[in-house]
């Protein structure tokens, strides 16, 4: 009993203390403020997050492009690369070739070179050996005829003279 | 041998005084060529033979000019 008293008593109070017209104009202020905090602030905030949104895509996009042509480079320096060592594998082969062509045609030239200068010797040699062939038989034989001077200067009797002389005028006598 | 002129005068090389009869040779010879006389030199050096000069002409019958002879047809 006491307590459904209590009850009453204080639901009769609270019915004493709402206002109506307060609640009602609170809930319109409310729908004000919160008519103007969306227009004022909710829709900059949510442009300026759907801006940020679509920046930060397209950063990411960018950022997506530039990976892509990152690896694109990164592909093409690959096959650039690649092209370039086959190139110059090519280049290097070439090279040795060319230096062993030109090494053959060194050696063959420097031996052409030694055989020329042992044919010219050679032949220099020749000459020479026979220049002194020459000599040597010349001094011989002027030796001999001066050993001969000398033999027949002693050998040559008077007699033989004679006839040497003889035999000189009958010859002479019978060419002319 | 062509004698362009005959002197009266032949010139006689040898190498030792020739006897009688080889003088006698040597005059007949340089009568038949046109010379009256004969002048002799004695040269040892040519070794033994003759030679006679008449004119321009010479006959050389030396030893030492045929042993030079023959050292020219060896070197050759």
């Amino acid at each position: 009993m006491v307590l459904d008293f209590v009850e009453m008593q204080l639901l009769i109070g609270i019915g004493e203390l709402i206002e109506w017209e307060s609640i009602v104009s609170h809930l319109i202020a409310l729908l004000i403020l919160t008519i103007g905090l969306y227009i004022l602030l909710f829709r900059p905030v949510k442009r300026m997050i759907q801006e940020r949104q679509e920046k930060i895509k397209k950063i990411e996009k960018e950022n997506a492009d530039l990976n892509a042509e990152v690896k694109h480079m990164k592909d093409s320096t690959s096959t650039v690369l690649s092209e370039a060592k086959k190139e110059a594998a090519i280049i290097h082969e070439n090279a040795v070739k060319v230096a062993n062509q030109k090494a053959d045609d060194i050696v063959a030239e420097a031996r052409k070179q030694a055989k020329s200068l042992v044919e010219r010797t050679e032949q220099e040699l020749d000459e020479e050996r026979n220049n002194l062939q020459d000599d040597i038989e010349k001094q011989i034989t002027d030796v001999s005829l001066a050993v001969a001077e000398k033999i027949l200067s002693r050998k040559i009797t008077p007699e033989d003279d004679k006839k040497l002389i003889a035999d000189c005028l009958a010859k002479w006598s019978k060419d002319s | 041998m062509t004698t362009k002129r005959c002197p009266a005068r032949a010139r006689i090389i040898v190498a030792r005084k020739p006897d009688a009869e080889t003088e006698s040779q040597i005059l007949e010879f340089i009568h038949s060529r046109g010379c009256e006389t004969a002048v002799y030199e004695i040269d040892e050096s040519i070794l033994g033979g003759i030679i006679i000069h008449i004119g321009d002409t010479v006959f050389d019958g030396s030893v030492k000019t045929r042993l030079e002879k023959i050292k020219h047809g060896v070197i050759a």
